[in-house]
């Protein structure tokens, strides 16, 4: 299994890749940072909240199909990274 | 500033004035490269050889260095689009804060149909579950017309008008006739055409340029700001020679003549697409106002002679300064 810190460098890459972030570095994304919020971090919307759960569901094969875990798992980098690796039995 | 002449609105009725414009298309980003720049077309292999077909090629940092991150997630048609009028509000001199009654009014013949080629093939790729949710987000012509509104807050009457070849020139009347009747100051108006690779292959297919006076379409965007005269003149922009123009509209309610196709270039009425290339093309040949897009309903011939007056004078697009030829 991905260490954490690779799981953060790979789903950091996924949102510059699936959310078309043009001029974002992916290496300039904070761990912690807010994905979500006018404003705030990423300042992703409700749209962007679908896209990524598709890319999740694409990349990692682990569906998304609760709004509420999605909520949790998208609130940053770090929380998307550690819900992959709680839902990945082995890499 | 250059007024539109309503030779059909009431007496009354505040004069429109446009004062400022943008473009961008197969000849670049920017009203600089479509006066100056001759389109490149791109070859796409056909049977029996090649089709050229003019395509964006998605530069749009010579126009817009900062363009923000979410740039990036609208499909082509927002892009240009978004680009366009933001070439159009800059060139005005106005910022957000002057847009919050402003209308949008946008014009396009194929709307989104490139956009829904490429999510039904992501569709069919992937699959129902995994089919880009984004890319559906954009899969409705209205798309360029929210995306402009959502930039600049402009919460004034959204319209999106798809009427053929007319569908640009029916933008710019409809918006026009918003100011003159009071329900918007200012209105955002153009069109717009994305033409993918898989589209242009289909028209060439159904020999649309057989059936269009060898008129193909081709990607492009423009866009004017109109605005009530007063407002122009009250926030110091100068004033400029009426040009002789009719503007087809009656504010009174009767409905207006539909502009019409002149047949043998009926691709020339569609104001973000050939038409625009037509623009620079007339430009470069010193004829901008007649060659192959004259004769018809005087929008596209009011929003060339804009662009070129405004391109010739100092102000307010100072980027096309000395563009004026013909």
């Amino acid at each position: 299994m991905a260490g954490i810190e690779d799981l953060r460098n790979e789903v950091k890459r996924m949102l510059v890749e699936a959310l078309n972030l043009e001029g974002v570095d992916p290496a300039s994304i904070g761990d912690g940072a807010p994905l979500f919020g006018e404003g705030e971090g990423l300042g992703l919307d409700s749209l962007d909240a679908l896209q990524l759960a598709v890319a999740v569901e694409d990349r990692f094969g682990i569906p998304i199909g609760d709004s509420d875990v999605g909520k949790e798992a998208f609130r940053s980098v770090d929380d998307l990274a550690r819900f992959i690796a709680r839902h990945t039995p082995e890499r | 500033m250059i007024r539109l002449g309503t030779q059909h609105a009431a007496p009354t009725a505040p004069a429109v004035v446009v004062t400022g414009a943008g473009a961008c298309g197969a000849f670049g980003a920017g009203l600089d490269r479509l006066l100056h720049a001759d389109p490149r077309p791109v070859r796409l292999p056909v049977a029996g050889g090649t089709l050229p077909v003019g395509l964006w090629d998605g530069e749009f940092r010579s126009v817009w260095p900062d363009a923000p991150d979410r740039f990036g997630r609208m499909d082509r048609a927002c892009r240009m689009a978004l680009l366009a009028a933001r070439e159009a509000v800059v060139g005005a001199g106005l910022g957000t804060g002057d847009l919050a009654s402003a209308g949008v009014v946008v014009g396009s013949r194929f709307g989104c149909l490139a956009t829904n080629g490429a999510w039904h093939a992501d569709l069919w790729e992937r699959g129902a579950r995994l089919a880009a949710p984004l890319l559906f987000g954009y899969t409705v012509a209205s798309a360029p017309a929210g995306e402009i509104s959502v930039a600049y807050g402009a919460r004034g009457p959204n319209l999106t008008i798809s009427a053929g070849d007319a569908s640009s020139a029916a933008a710019l009347r409809e918006a026009a006739r918003l100011i003159a009747s009071g329900r918007a100051p200012r209105v955002l108006a153009g069109g717009y055409e994305a033409i993918s690779p898989s589209v242009a292959q289909e028209l060439h297919d159904r020999g649309w340029r057989g059936r269009h006076g060898g008129a193909f379409p081709a990607e492009a965007a423009a866009f004017v700001v109109l605005e009530r005269e007063d407002l122009a003149l009250a926030r110091g922009v100068p004033s400029a020679p009426v040009l002789g123009i009719e503007l087809s509209f009656d504010p009174d309610g009767g409905e207006p003549a539909r502009p019409t196709s002149p047949g043998a270039n009926a691709g020339g009425w569609t104001f973000g697409a050939s038409t625009v290339l037509e623009w620079g093309k007339a430009f470069r040949e010193g004829k901008a106002a007649d060659a192959r897009i004259a004769g018809g309903p005087h929008v596209v011939r009011a929003t060339l002679g804009a662009v070129r007056e405004l391109a010739g004078a100092s102000a307010p697009v100072g980027r096309a300064a000395g563009g004026a030829r013909g």
